[in-house]
């Protein structure tokens, strides 16, 4: 069989590759050894897996295949950050960034191509929803990349909002802790606050969460992030009181926008509001992006905006910005290559 | 989320894609908001927004199927009778007072219908009227045009319809609202988008582009 045609193994978890083996007449302990080799040991040649036994293996080759998501263009910046670009369909494009520091290299997955939650400050927003991505592809931006083996942390912060996806990324999220042994603890999630996506996340792992939340005042969030007259910010922080955050870390993501959410006011609420939590706050600094009624908060203020938490008992770091010469935040690259809309006959305004 | 059981009163179709589901349950809540449908056995819902008023016992809610989808292929061979399962309201895409544009693309009217009271009322103040932007496909598929209609005769609501495909296609929304001047603008103090994903983009890309300060719009993707 031409290789293409050939089902991928690549993504499936534990249980599915037990079911898959077991569907062929063979123990269902075979789909545990397939899933060492696959991530373990991190062999994608099905006749390299000496202890399955050739008729399966045989079996195996001519059925599946075992490929991991192609790159299709690097981009690396002055400050060691790499850009990698996959294509994931004819038209569609994913990014993803390692990120080397002295005592961590981070890589930031994607999680779906597009997005559809028209965040006002994103520039992965603009291209809408264009594909879901399968657990296979958020790992193959982990297992296909140089550095893999040297990474070790995960962030879910790259296009697309992972609760929006969420059974790939749960079983993405085993495929790195049971896969390739990535503790949980190095793993971390980003969302806007999808509830029952952030209800699944928090029951059925122990990953670190972060929430991107951007404004205290609900109804500035509204017109930041249209999620908040969905799933308002006072339900997703309900829900999150109910968990212990003493052995998963608990962080908000908080972009600093010239003069809309860097006032003394907005500290005073977001201290109000986080306090009660144990928790962290990342201060960001924007990425500009094209045609945007937004522009970043001067270094210096956030600065101050920072201060003024931290004086109020808050964990507060700035986080640095890295890659600014590949346009490495969310979306930059990707939506260069391509802005794709529906066709006008297809929309109904 | 709690979900309760929910009888279903009707079931039937409303123009030519859409369909109306009405639902025997009697929370209380604010138009705009959403309730999550589920069928017995199936644990995955959806969000639907509630396109009638308060205040009449039993929500409608307004659909269309989607040949692949998950749930809208089955809520289509709901019968009365029948249980569905129920939860909410939630969700904040709330009316607020003073001069409103609502702009709806598809079945992103139906918060707009469940804020006919309202409007009647005269709530949003003496001298506002909403002005409501309705479009989709055909002619047959502007739910709730005859209410809108009504309204507009009332001099309650300022209605445009707007339809892109069959006989009686004009201007897009986007062409439109291109083609106002500033002061159309300018008379707005909250702009309500519901729609799609790409309709909100595009409109809210037009209307900055107009002037319109982002703090003025708020919008409801149907994700
Ligand atoms: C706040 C809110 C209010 C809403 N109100 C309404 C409303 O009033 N009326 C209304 O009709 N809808 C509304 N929706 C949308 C609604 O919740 C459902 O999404 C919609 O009815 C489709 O449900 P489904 O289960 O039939 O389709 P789904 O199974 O959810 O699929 C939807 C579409 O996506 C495609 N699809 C499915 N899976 C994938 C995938 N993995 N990758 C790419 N494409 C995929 C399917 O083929 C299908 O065409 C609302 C949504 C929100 C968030
Ligand atoms: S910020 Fe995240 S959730 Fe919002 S549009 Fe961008 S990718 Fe989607």
């Amino acid at each position: 069989m031409n290789d293409r045609k050939k089902g991928n193994l690549y993504g499936l978890t534990l249980t599915e590759l037990r079911n898959l083996v077991k569907n062929l007449g063979e123990p269902e302990y075979r789909g545990n050894q397939l899933f060492e080799w696959m991530y373990t040991h991190r062999i994608h040649n099905l006749q390299a897996m000496t202890n399955l036994g050739q008729s399966l293996r045989d079996h195996l080759s001519n059925e599946y295949r075992i490929q991991v998501i192609d790159i299709s263009k690097v981009d690396e910046s002055t400050d060691g950050t790499k850009k990698y670009l996959y294509p994931i369909s004819t038209a569609t494009y994913v990014e993803s960034a390692y990120i080397p520091e002295t005592d961590r290299k981070t890589l930031c997955v994607s999680t779906q191509g597009g997005c559809k939650m028209a965040c006002l400050f994103c520039m992965t927003a603009r291209q809408g929803l264009q594909t879901q991505l399968s657990a296979g592809e958020i790992l193959g931006q982990y297992a296909g990349i140089p550095e893999s083996l040297d990474i070790t942390h995960i962030v879910y912060m790259g296009m697309g909002e992972p609760l929006d996806n969420t059974e790939e990324v749960l079983k993405s999220i085993e495929g790195f802790t049971e896969g390739y042994g990535l503790s949980s603890k190095r793993i971390t999630v980003s969302t806007i606050g999808i509830l029952p996506g952030l209800s699944r996340l928090l029951e059925e792992t122990e990953v670190n969460v972060a929430i991107s939340l951007h404004s205290p005042f609900a109804e500035e969030r509204k017109r930041l992030m249209p999620v908040q007259s969905v799933y308002p910010f006072e339900s997703v922080l309900e829900l999150l009181k109910k968990y212990d955050f003493s052995r998963r870390k608990l962080s908000f993501e908080y972009i600093l926008f010239d003069g809309i959410n860097d006032t003394a006011d907005h500290a005073q609420e977001l201290v109000r509001l986080l306090n009660p939590l144990r928790c962290r706050i990342n201060l960001l600094h924007f990425h500009p992006i094209p045609n945007s009624p937004l522009s970043g908060t001067p270094r210096k203020r956030i600065e101050e905006f920072q201060a003024y938490l931290k004086s109020k008992g808050l964990i507060a770091t700035v986080r640095k910005s890295r890659g600014e010469d590949i346009q490495a935040a969310c979306g930059l690259l990707s939506t260069k290559e391509l802005v794709r809309r529906p066709l006008a006959e297809t929309l109904d305004y | 989320m709690i979900f309760v059981r929910s009888q279903v009163l009707s079931s039937d179709r409303w123009g030519l894609a859409g369909w109306r589901l009405v639902l025997d349950w009697s929370l209380p809540y604010v138009p705009g908001q959403w309730v999550q449908l589920r069928l017995p056995g199936l644990d995955d819902p959806r969000m639907y927004s509630i396109a009638n008023p308060p205040g009449q016992r039993a929500i409608t809610i307004l659909y269309t199927l989607l040949a692949e989808g998950r749930l809208t292929p089955r809520l289509s061979l709901l019968k009365p009778g029948d249980i569905i399962e129920v939860a909410g309201p939630g969700g904040a895409f709330e009316a607020e007072k003073g001069s409103n544009l609502w702009i709806a693309g598809g079945t992103g009217i139906a918060p707009f219908l469940s804020m006919q009271k309202l409007i009647e009322s005269k709530w949003y103040g003496p001298n506002s009227r909403p002005t409501l932007l309705q479009s989709n496909k055909l002619e047959d598929d502007l739910y709730g045009s005859e209410i809108f209609s009504d309204l507009n005769e009332r001099n309650l609501l300022k209605y445009y319809p707007f339809v892109t495909q069959g006989t009686n296609s004009g201007p897009r929304i986007t062409e439109w609202l291109d083609a106002q001047d500033r002061s159309f603008f300018k008379a707005f103090e909250r702009i309500m988008i519901c729609g799609s994903t790409s309709m909100i983009l595009d409109l809210r890309d037009l209307l900055l582009g107009r002037g319109v300060d982002f703090h003025r719009i708020v919008s409801e993707v149907y994700f």
